[in-house]
């Protein structure tokens, strides 16, 4: 399933808006039979944002009406090519959420490997574990610039600022990492 | 299977900044990035990108080694792909980008305040065009004729001249450009500040 979604991509990409609209909607029912947890894609009112600007306002406000109904006339190209549009957007977010959903942490860090960088999993492990002590620090630093009084001053340097957040975090030294703990990590 | 890049075993040194300058990336990702998202206030990406310019710039003063700012980037977007709230694959994408921006400008032409200006500018030249390919891609092409009819409408609906609509329309990736010179610049600052610091120390 894994392989066919790049090419349902391309595919939603390439094909002309009269014929995204009948094959999206394939693919979504395609998609709600594997994985139920799909539809809760609909559960996002960005959805219905983007539906109501490209479906119901668009086809009234652009392109020369040629269709009414109740009495609101409309663009029926414009109203073709909105559905087209959002049809388009569902098939591709859909797409890729199965994708990212499916795809293991594991996975993201061998390729990453693969593409030659050795020390990539390391280097993640650390920043989340680094992760509360930072948030930690850059919030006793700013409790201790309240407290100093000098915000002033540091509105002044705000570049030295910055420099004094970070600075404690770092590594003073540059000693090779032995092989024992890049394992360990 | 080609190798986008070789990255030497790291020091200690190197590893354990990398990772302080990916987890403070992360942390502005996950926290103010999902904070824009959810608000839903515009130039939201470009607020981003200027975070992004301020960690990149200010991160290769300590980081010299070759390809830190792309494992910078991957480990920020690894981050944001796996712990920001919503969908995640267009920061994963812009992220990457601007990392490999930056890496592409400072190893070409050498770290100093003109390539991280340099650096600033295309990287918000890119964040202004990523919207516009991302909407492309997941909207269509149709979306580029939607926004023209759209300001014609507008323009024509307020009678505003046209002169007016072209200065505003391209004022736009002006202020990117004003403002991706401005953070380079100050992450530059911000750069030398931590090597003055840690010299210190």
């Amino acid at each position: 399933m894994k392989f066919l979604i790049p090419v349902i991509i391309l595919t939603v990409i390439i094909l002309p808006s009269e014929y995204v609209i009948p094959f999206g909607i394939v693919v979504m029912i395609g998609y709600a039979m594997i994985d139920s947890s799909q539809l809760h894609l609909f559960k996002r009112k960005s959805l219905y944002t983007l539906f109501t600007i490209v479906v119901i306002i668009q086809p009234m406000i652009l392109g020369s009406p040629t269709s009414e109904v109740f009495g609101v006339s409309f663009s029926a190209e414009a109203l073709v090519r909105g559905f087209a549009m959002f049809i388009r957007a569902l098939v591709i977010i859909s797409s890729i959420t199965y994708l990212n959903r499916n795809t293991e942490k594991e996975k993201v860090k061998e390729f990453w490997k693969r593409q030659g960088m050795e020390n990539f999993d390391v280097v993640l492990a650390k920043a989340q574990e680094v992760l509360p002590t930072i948030k930690i620090s850059f919030s006793d630093s700013i409790k201790a610039v309240k407290k100093e009084g000098t915000g002033k001053s540091w509105l002044r340097s705000p570049a030295e600022l910055l420099a004094r957040l970070v600075v404690p975090l770092l590594h003073k030294s540059n000693t090779v990492i032995p092989e024992k703990k890049i394992k360990e990590a | 299977m080609i190798k986008l890049l070789k990255i030497e075993k790291l020091s200690e040194g190197n590893l354990v900044n990398t990772s302080v300058f990916g987890a403070i990336w992360g942390l502005a990702e996950v926290s103010l990035g999902s904070f824009l998202h959810a608000s839903k206030i515009p130039f939201r990406g470009a607020i981003m990108s200027l975070v992004a310019v301020l960690i990149l710039i200010s991160a290769r003063s300590v980081l010299k080694y070759k390809g830190s700012l792309i494992l910078l980037g991957v480990v920020t977007a690894t981050f944001r792909l796996f712990l920001g709230v919503g969908f995640n694959i267009t920061p994963f994408i812009a992220i990457f980008m601007e990392a490999l921006i930056a890496e592409i400008i400072i190893n070409r032409i050498g770290f100093n305040r003109w390539t991280s200006v340099l650096s600033g500018i295309l990287i918000m030249v890119y964040s202004l065009s990523h919207g516009l390919i991302m909407q492309a891609l997941f909207l269509g092409a149709d979306i580029y004729k939607v926004y023209y009819e759209m300001i014609l409408k507008v323009t024509n609906m307020i009678s505003l001249p046209e002169n007016v609509v072209l200065a505003i329309i391209f004022s736009i990736p002006f202020l990117y450009i004003f403002m991706g010179a401005i953070a380079g610049s100050f992450g530059w600052s911000v750069g030398k500040q931590i090597q003055l610091l840690m010299e210190k120390e």
